[in-house]
């Protein structure tokens, strides 16, 4: 039964809500503790960082990747529909071109908004 | 192979407002600096939502119940629901159509997010499946978390936003996590198979967890308390048409979801929700009274308000019953003409780059704009439940549903709100009747003091009378409109409520019997 | 005809909605004749209703209109209908007829009103949205046919009241006027609701729904349905009465509410919202009837309202006050009517009130623009030469008011009270009633003769005194034609062909007492004469003290004094007044002011006070910070899915 299945779920959610405790609890208590100033940083390697850390991304980086996100998802979906193109009545062919028209329509609106444009 | 035949009759006034979202786009993108398009595109959407409307009245004279491969049904219940949608849509056009160009640079964005927005909230509706109840809560919720961030000039509008955003993807997570939980319990995401399955009994922990996971999305979209928290900033920010339209519309899909799934799916488990949502209920109509008390700001103070009657209408979701579930439709048919013509007044108010209103600036209003001002007594008297008022039976259904099934004291808990609430309703009508416009001036310390209210830092306001900015909307013929609908609904509505009652009674009879 | 009785509504509605919306565009003239000729289609609509009524066999003239299915919510089922009868007709008759000649005069007289120089138009304009708004609540009120829409207009008549007394809201004297009066009523219309939630809970079921109709049905046929309410139900419609209409103890707003402009004084609070607490007694009759300890305590509480306003009137210097007081005492009167069970005398002096009253107030604020807003009495003098209008009007009303005998309509309708407080053998009352027919003869032509006779006692404000325009004497005229003509119809029942018209008319609106009683034409006719004889007495009173020893006001109470002695009264007129003043007066002033503000007001601020402190707390819970509103919203979720789980398991 699905809620036998789910039981081991649930056993396997709780026992690794505790195991990292468990470990992070069993080094504290074993470890030798002799903290120093370099000891106590954020990082212990690597450069210091210079100026702020909450530098700002150019927003069209994410349009972009949008985007592209929108035109990979189409392919997802029309890759099925061209494996049974053979098989497919008419009415699947109109719904593929329907999809397509309307993600074809958003391509026209960020083109005309100058979305794809790095300014 | 074939693909399944598909009933497109069950989704067509939501295929109609996605072809206008599109149309939308198209003209504005092609046009892009015409004086055509700015014109055009508030018709273009009004036509859209008026054809929507059509196919509702269409699919209610065919009756029955059309079925879009048992994901989303189109009967008399969402039909219902779907009209009270279209009109908040519609209200939300017509107060953006000589606003929007100050707000936004994107009139074709606004009208195609409000569109779809609609879409979702129609969707859901209708929905009978979690799936398809938790995909409409999204479309509905990416539309409205950029809707809210519509005002690029306006800090506070992107501060809404983002906060609204970062919560409800919180609730979405949980909505689909219990729904998850469901699923594990009974086998199916259908409703009315999940009700079979739980009737049959099925597995208790996960059944309540998963109700309970239920709980907190749902109540996240209509703004229970304690999930209520991004509601005053959300609304304060957002474009006051887009507040508007989104107290109302999210709250009528929400609340059909809301009531669908706990009622057809989850009837084993009543008794418990049953009280939760009474307990919440109560807390949730109690707390945003309160808070609506101290605010100066009339949008803020309907945020909290329209809080409040979330409230009220979850008391109709308690006992579960087909009479408490004509009560909350009734309601929310009440809701939106009242609190539109509310918001539709401050739309008509509102001044260049302040996108607020605060009771001072009510002062005086029955002598500068003795209609405006009656309306805005109309929706007062209205919000605060007062005869012969829409607002009056709306309350007076949900009580009695209420009582009928024996939440006594919920009810007493009730009216002692509705008593408090008639305060700031009240007070509103006599500043606009009782005080002079030359008591405006000393209220500039009133405004000051809602900086107590941090999230809403207030622009300073210098205490002498300042030329005030021209009016933010560049004519007014569209808003009056708007108000003189909401307001003779109001007023009609109230008076003959016997023919909405008897429709509502046989579509919520039809769907959940009684 | 009578199914288009609702078109009744319609004209002052639309002049409403035209006025709210286009008024300042309209300008005054416009906008204020649209109100009044809005308010006399009404009349004529009232009076297509009575003719049609009146074509109607007798048994047959009580026609419900009905207008559409309110609700229906299970076997309860209100209706939006309107009552058509006798009664109703009547009412609405003199609402919208004595409406529209008020409003005539006050398209003049608002425009005119240079006491306040700031009235600009859309002030004007907002004076005739409120009464056309009055005139449609107070239609509603007495065409209604149930107790929800009764009381719909009941609340309405109320709203309307409080916004005009208030008009001139910028006095203080005025806003405090308003809240007085709305403090006052609140405790009527307190009364009104909790008689009406009685109604509903011990009758509502077997009746059906809240249609007088249905409910005193139900009531006859099964009198033991308001076995053990029957007292309280009509105790509590009194305590509304005496709200609206300014009884003991409910009385003392009505003096305030003079801050009022005097077309509203006229209309409102003397002709017809006030007469709503004497409306609602006859209409609700049947029940009275059951109750018979509180038709006495009505007929009681009238006879001394009816005394004591009239001492005070008489003591008073100011002329709206004057007329304040009277108002309070007439309404007495009719209270003493509908209390001895003679419904029909009570509608009869309503209806004459009515006329007589707009009189005089309408002259009152002809002598008030005279005299540029003076309405002290003891400045006026020998106005009738430079006003010879309102002089002629003012004298016939004021004689009515007196009950000069025969040919005035109050001598008719006040003797049909005193009759009817006789026939039910309430000798004392009808000794009271007798006595403030004195007092009121003296009033009435004290203020007759210190105002309009005599010489000025201000000569600069007399130089300046004009006569009122056409448009404020010609509904004065009117009305004081109407106050004579009118009582034609109203003669008593003994005399031949003409008498007990009215009564006639009423029969099948109003309830009958178990027997009537009924005294011998031989004896009406001796209270016929002792009512003429009271009359020419107070009246020559009058004249002795104000025309023939015209002497300074000092001397007057020497005079008075002097008089006592010589002609027995009149030192308990004197004392009377003191009496009133520092005993009743005080107490009801005590009652109103020290009570009220000291104790309800307190009350009210502190819950006020308290609500809006735990508000300030749940504001400051929204920090703002989108950390806390997450961790609420967690926490919120932890709690819910704890107690659904907890169920689970406990289950």
């Amino acid at each position: 039964m699905i809620q036998e299945n789910f039981q081991f779920v649930l056993i396997l959610a709780v026992v690794a809500f505790i195991f990292p405790f468990v470990g992070v609890a069993v080094a504290w208590l074993l470890r030798p503790k002799k903290p120093n100033k370099l000891k106590t940083t954020t990082y212990e390697c690597g450069v210091e960082t210079v100026g702020d850390t909450w530098s700002q991304f150019k927003a069209q980086y994410y349009l972009f990747a949008l985007i592209f996100v929108i035109f990979d998802v189409e392919a997802v979906f029309l890759f099925p529909w061209a494996v049974a193109y053979n098989q497919l009545t008419l009415y699947a062919l109109v719904e593929a071109f329907v999809f397509v028209g309307i993600l074809f329509m958003g391509l026209i609106y960020a083109w005309r908004v100058n979305a794809l444009e790095w300014q | 192979m074939t693909l399944p035949q598909v009933n497109f009759l069950a989704i067509l006034p939501q295929i109609i407002v996605t072809a206008t979202a599109l149309l939308v786009l198209i003209v504005d993108a092609v046009d892009r600096r015409g004086a055509f398009s700015r014109r055009a595109l508030s018709w273009l959407s009004l036509i859209g939502l008026l054809a929507a409307g059509a196919a509702v009245v269409w699919l209610v004279m065919q009756g029955g119940r059309q079925s879009f491969q048992d994901m989303a049904v189109s009967d008399g219940y969402s039909l219902a629901f779907s009209a009270i949608i279209l009109l908040a849509a519609a209200m939300g056009v017509l107060l953006a159509k000589d606003t929007v160009d100050q707000f936004t640079r994107m009139p074709g964005a606004y009208y195609a997010l409000l569109l779809l927005a609609v879409v979702g909230m129609m969707t859901m509706a209708s929905a009978t499946d979690l799936i398809v109840v938790f995909l409409s809560l999204e479309i509905l919720s990416l539309a409205l978390y950029v809707l809210v961030g519509f005002n690029l000039r306006e800090p506070r509008s992107a501060e809404g936003s983002l906060k609204y955003f970062l919560l409800g993807a919180f609730a979405s997570g949980f909505f689909l996590y219990g729904a998850a939980l469901l699923y594990g319990a009974s086998g199916s995401t259908n409703l009315a198979q999940i009700g079979q399955a739980m009737g049959a009994g099925g597995n208790e922990i996960y059944l309540y967890a998963g109700t309970a996971l239920l709980v907190v999305g749902f109540g996240f979209k209509v703004a229970m308390v304690p999930f209520h928290m991004w509601t005053p900033d959300a609304y304060q920010g957002a474009p006051t048409p887009v507040t508007g339209f989104m107290s109302v519309a999210t709250k009528t899909a929400v609340f059909a979801a809301f009531m669908r799934v706990f009622m057809q799916a989850l009837p084993a488990t009543q008794e418990t929700w049953g009280w939760a949502l009474a307990i919440l209920a109560a807390l949730t109509m109690t707390l945003g009274n309160l808070a609506a008390l101290r605010q100066t700001s009339l949008k803020r103070m309907l945020a909290y308000s329209s809080i409040a009657h979330a409230g009220y209408a979850l008391v109709g979701l308690v006992p579960g019953s087909a009479a408490g579930a004509v009560a909350v439709l009734f309601y929310m048919l009440s809701y939106a003409l009242m609190n539109l013509g509310a918001f539709a007044v401050l739309v008509a108010l509102e001044r260049r780059g302040e996108n607020d209103i605060l009771r001072g600036d009510m002062h005086g209003l029955s002598d500068r704009r003795p209609g405006l001002a009656a309306a805005m007594a109309i929706f007062m008297f209205a919000l605060a439940g007062i005869p012969p008022f829409v607002g009056f039976f709306a309350k007076f259904f949900i009580f009695s549903a209420a009582a009928e099934a024996g939440w006594i004291g919920l009810v007493v808990i009730g009216v002692i709100n509705s008593v408090i609430s008639a305060f700031y309703y009240l007070s509103v009508v006599v500043a606009m009747y009782f005080r002079s416009e030359k008591e405006a001036a000393p209220a500039a310390p009133v405004k000051a003091r809602k900086s107590k209210d941090k999230a809403a830092p207030a622009p300073a306001t210098p205490s002498a009378p300042v030329p005030q900015a021209p009016a933010l909307a560049t004519s007014q013929n569209a808003i009056r409109l708007a108000v003189v609908l909401a307001a003779i609904g109001t007023v009609a509505v109230g008076l003959y409520p016997a023919p909405w009652t008897a429709y509502i009674t046989q579509a919520v009879q039809s769907v959940f019997g009684g | 005809m009578l199914n288009y009785a609702w078109l009744i509504f319609v004209p002052p509605l639309i002049a409403l909605l035209i006025n709210i919306f286009l008024g300042r565009r309209l300008g005054r003239t416009i906008s204020g004749w649209l109100g009044a000729l809005a308010v006399g289609l009404s009349f004529v609509v009232a009076v297509g209703l009575y003719l049609s009524l009146y074509g109607l066999p007798v048994e047959e003239r009580s026609v419900t209109v009905v207008l559409w299915d309110w609700i229906t919510i299970g076997s309860f089922h209100p209706q939006i209908a309107l009552l058509i009868d006798p009664l109703s007709v009547l009412m609405a008759l003199v609402v919208t007829g004595v409406g529209f000649l008020i409003h005539i005069y006050s398209v003049q007289y608002m425009k005119e009103d240079d006491e306040h120089h700031d009235l600009d138009v859309r002030r004007y304009v907002r004076y005739f949205v409120y009464v056309n708004f009055f005139i449609v609540a107070m239609l509603i009120l007495v065409l209604a046919n149930n107790f929800v829409m009764l009381y719909m207009g009941w609340e309405g008549v109320g709203l309307a009241s409080f916004l005009l007394i208030s008009f001139w809201f910028y006095k203080p004297s005025a806003r405090d006027a308003g809240k007085k009066a709305f403090l006052v009523n609140r405790i009527g219309d307190f009364g009104m609701a909790l008689a009406i939630f009685l109604i509903f809970v011990s009758v509502g079921a077997v009746a059906g729904s809240l249609a007088y109709k249905d409910v005193f049905a139900a009531v006859a046929a099964n009198p033991a349905l308001l076995a053990g309410v029957a007292g309280a139900i009509t105790l509590l419609l009194l305590l509304a009465a005496t709200g609206k209409s300014a009884q003991i103890p409910l009385w003392v707003w009505l003096p305030d509410a003079m801050e009022g402009p005097t077309p509203v004084s006229a209309l409102i609070h003397a002709a017809t919202m006030v007469t709503a607490g004497v409306y609602l007694i006859v209409r609700t009759s049947p029940l009275f009837e059951l109750a018979g300890n509180t038709l006495t305590l009505v007929a009681w509480i009238g006879g001394l309202t009816a005394l004591m306003g009239a001492t005070i009137a008489l003591t008073k210097t100011d002329l709206k006050r004057i007329l304040a007081y009277s108002t309070i005492s007439q309404l007495g009167y009719m209270f003493l009517a509908v209390g001895s069970g003679a419904y029909a005398a009570g509608m009869f002096h309503l209806t004459t009130h009515a006329l007589f009253k707009a009189c005089l107030f309408l002259g009152a604020g002809s002598v008030m623009h005279a005299m540029h807003g003076e309405l002290d009495i003891n400045k006026m003098g020998g106005l009738r030469h430079k006003m010879r209008s309102t002089y002629w009007t003012f004298l016939i009303a004021a004689a009515t008011l007196a009950g000069f005998p025969i040919v005035t309509g109050g001598f008719w309708s006040k003797d049909a009270v005193l009759i009817g407080a006789a026939a039910n053998g309430e000798w004392i009352l009808y000794v009271i009633g007798l006595f403030t027919a004195l007092l009121t003869a003296i009033y009435s032509f004290k203020m007759v003769f210190v105002v309009f006779w005599g010489k000025p006692r201000d000569q600069r404000l007399y130089d300046q005194a004009h006569e009122s325009p056409r448009l404020m004497t010609w509904p004065l005229w009117i009305l004081a034609i109407l106050s004579i003509v009118v009582s034609y119809l109203f003669l008593p029942e003994f005399l031949p062909k003409v008498g007990g018209l009215l009564a006639g008319w009423l029969e099948p609106a109003v309830a009958h007492g178990a027997e009537e009683a009924h005294i011998t034409v031989g004896l009406e006719i001796a209270l016929l004469v002792a009512s003429i004889i009271v009359s020419l007495t107070g009246t020559y009173l009058a004249y002795r003290f104000y025309v023939q020893k015209p002497e300074s006001v000092v001397s007057l109470r020497e005079r008075l004094s002097f008089f006592h002695k010589l002609a027995d009264n009149g030192y308990y007129f004197d004392a009377a007044y003191d009496w009133l003043r520092n005993g009743l007066w005080v107490i009801a002033r005590w009652l109103s002011e020290t009570f009220d503000a000291g104790i309800i007001d307190r009350a009210v601020n502190g819950i006020a006070r308290g609500t809006g402190a735990v508000g300030a707390w749940t504001a400051r819970l929204q920090t703002g910070l989108v950390g806390t509103y997450a961790l609420t919203l967690f926490v919120g979720l932890v709690v819910v899915l704890g107690y659904f789980l907890l169920t689970a398991l406990l289950k």
